[in-house]
């Protein structure tokens, strides 16, 4: 039997979080896609939320799971990607209805929030509930995919954020 | 400050609530909420209302416009108001992730679900967020490369 695929990725701050929802996961019999970042090096959310969503929706994984400090960083970068539906979440509850009613395919948390037991319930949930498909339900997925813009060269650009990366290295960024 | 808020018929109560601490408090309130709406419309009109107001969300002063978004769960208004360009929005259940959202991805605006968080809770995170300033600095590469994504 062919393994579920699960699409991981965070930033610097929860690197160590994340490898150990990876290690949950390889353990639980998924394979894991693990988009980085892969140290604690300083680096940028959205380059993980934008790779890690892409692998869902073009279908290389069936679920993703996005971290950062406390999640929002890379959920809003993850949910800007076409056709991904992600929730942020703190609890099993919120994860679970999601997926029951909003067919999300990316459950984000924060690793400095969530505690990393919690966190694995919270994936575990999330990547084993199943959408409940009803004409209330498909409604409302069709309503927030309809407000989504148009993305030129955006999907699957892996320089889409370049001209910042550059700006950031001359040290145009700083405190 | 100017709080724009709205609410689906599962957070209005908890809506009212918090208008009424937040106007004995000093804050101006627009409330957009509207009878039959849905968590969707809300956020897009939450969403909608507060980029006009913060041209794009580039106004992150202290005094800058935020939204506020209450409906049952929190984390389905926050998926549709983050489809939106320009919109980070956070879906929060505590009063750290609401305050440093502020801080570092300068949200425009937060969701809170009235099946997630008591009563009290809820306004204690709104208020968290709402006092919280953008820190700005490096935070601003990741808010301009988010911008680019439509």
């Amino acid at each position: 039997m062919t393994k579920t695929v699960i699409s991981i990725g965070c930033d610097h701050i929860v690197t160590d979080i994340k490898e150990r929802v990876s290690e949950h996961l390889k353990e639980e019999g998924y394979e894991v896609i693990d988009n980085g970042t892969y140290d604690k090096l300083r680096t940028h959310y959205p380059i993980y939320g934008k790779k890690t969503a892409e692998k869902v929706v073009s279908g290389e994984a069936a679920f993703g799971v996005v971290l950062c400090g406390t999640g929002v960083g890379i959920s809003s970068s993850a949910a800007k990607v076409p056709n991904a539906r992600v929730a942020l979440v703190r609890d099993v509850s919120e994860a679970e209805y999601a997926r029951k009613t909003l067919n999300a395919n990316v459950v984000a948390v924060g690793g400095h929030i969530t505690g990393v037991d919690l966190i694995k319930a919270i994936v575990d949930k999330f990547i084993t509930t199943d959408y409940e498909e009803t004409p209330e339900h498909e409604a409302l997925i069709k309503k927030i995919n309809a407000l989504e813009g148009p993305k030129p060269e955006q999907t699957g650009n892996e320089h889409f954020f370049d001209e910042f990366e550059k700006k950031w290295e001359e040290g145009y960024y700083h405190d | 400050m100017k709080v724009i808020i709205g609410a689906d018929k599962d957070g209005a109560k908890a809506k009212d609530e918090l208008v009424l601490e937040l106007k004995e408090e000093g804050y101006e309130i627009l409330d957009l909420s509207k009878e039959g709406q849905d968590f969707v419309d809300v956020a897009v009109a939450v969403a909608k209302q507060t980029l006009k107001e913060t041209n794009n969300g580039e106004d992150k002063s202290e005094t800058a416009p935020r939204g506020i978004v209450i409906d049952k769960w929190g984390t389905d208004a926050f998926m549709a108001a983050n489809k939106l360009k320009h919109v980070i929005c956070a879906n929060v259940s505590d009063e750290h992730s609401a305050r440093m959202t502020r801080r570092h991805n300068g949200a425009l605006m937060i969701t809170l679900g009235t099946a997630v968080v008591g009563s009290e809770l809820l306004k204690s995170c709104a208020k968290a967020y709402l006092e919280a300033p953008f820190d700005g600095g490096r935070h601003m590469v990741r808010i301009d490369m988010v911008n680019k994504m439509a």
